[in-house]
């Protein structure tokens, strides 16, 4: 099985310098970054190699997680390269909570590239030095497989919206 | 339970199972056929999927059709799109972060 990864590219209206800041200033990333809904702490943030990116997001529920990014490739303004993971308040990794078959940790890849005046961001995501479970986990999660379980999601709308 | 539900739909044919019996129920013989896989291995499938409460089986012993538990669905996929949605989310956050900034806000 080879390993499943999960990609997504996007065009910004900006230039890459400041899409660039955007994402290494922790001031401006703890306004943006994070689903829907939440709200983002960077508690530790040391753009270099080896150094660390801990979080926290703040879920409108009340509840909150925590993540540790390790940075291995910092090349200002194309490449951004990270471990990322979950992990407690104190930074110490962990597995992601309620799924403990999610990968423990996915390398994180992220290209900057001019397109005309606007920035095009080519992000990649994988499963790193992971289990065949870990692996069968995310490619069922992002549906980076024959589809993924979208399928099964999309029919259980329709039911509930039946029922 | 979570790790269960992820599990089962980790794999092609139990996803495929739920496709079909999201159409009706049906019983083991039913979803032998069209797989074409041994009815142990149907069966092994089925387990599964029961374990992890995505499916239910009637009471007629060896015939006992099989139908989808919607409701077994909701949970996992709840907690699951946050963190399946992280980029697209984080994507159009920063876009309209960009444009806010954009307009004369100097960035912060």
């Amino acid at each position: 099985m080879t390993t499943p990864r999960f990609t997504i590219s996007r065009r910004f209206a900006a230039p890459r310098a400041r899409v660039w800041d955007a994402w290494t200033r922790p001031e401006q990333l703890a306004l943006w970054f994070g689903p829907k809904g939440t709200s983002a702490t960077i508690l530790a943030f040391d753009l270099r190699p080896g150094g660390i990116w801990h979080g926290r997001l703040d879920a409108p529920d009340g509840s909150a997680m925590h993540s540790k990014f390790v940075f291995r490739e910092v090349d200002p303004p194309s490449k951004l390269v990270w471990i990322h993971g979950f992990a407690d308040a104190e930074g110490n990794r962990t597995r992601a909570p309620f799924a403990p078959d999610f990968p423990l940790e996915l390398l994180t890849t992220l290209h900057f590239m001019d397109e005309g005046e606007a920035t095009r961001i080519d992000l990649n995501w994988e499963p790193i030095d992971a289990t065949s479970e870990e692996e069968a986990f995310f490619a069922g999660m992002m549906g980076s497989m024959e589809g993924g379980w979208s399928g099964s999601f999309e029919q259980l709308d329709a039911l509930l919206a039946e029922g | 339970m979570l790790d269960r539900q992820f599990t089962a739909l980790a794999d092609p044919t139990r996803r495929a199972i739920l496709a079909r019996l999201a159409l009706g129920e049906a019983t083991v013989g039913e979803l032998q056929r069209p797989f074409g896989i041994s009815q142990p291995a149907i069966s092994r499938h089925l387990k599964v999927l029961e374990a992890a409460g995505l499916i239910e089986g009637g009471r007629a012993a060896q015939a006992r059709p099989r139908r989808l538990k919607p409701e077994g669905l909701v949970a996992a996929r709840d907690w699951l799109d946050g963190l399946r949605n992280l980029w697209n989310d984080s994507f159009d956050r920063l876009d309209a972060f960009l444009a806010d900034t954009a307009k004369g806000n100097d960035t912060p």
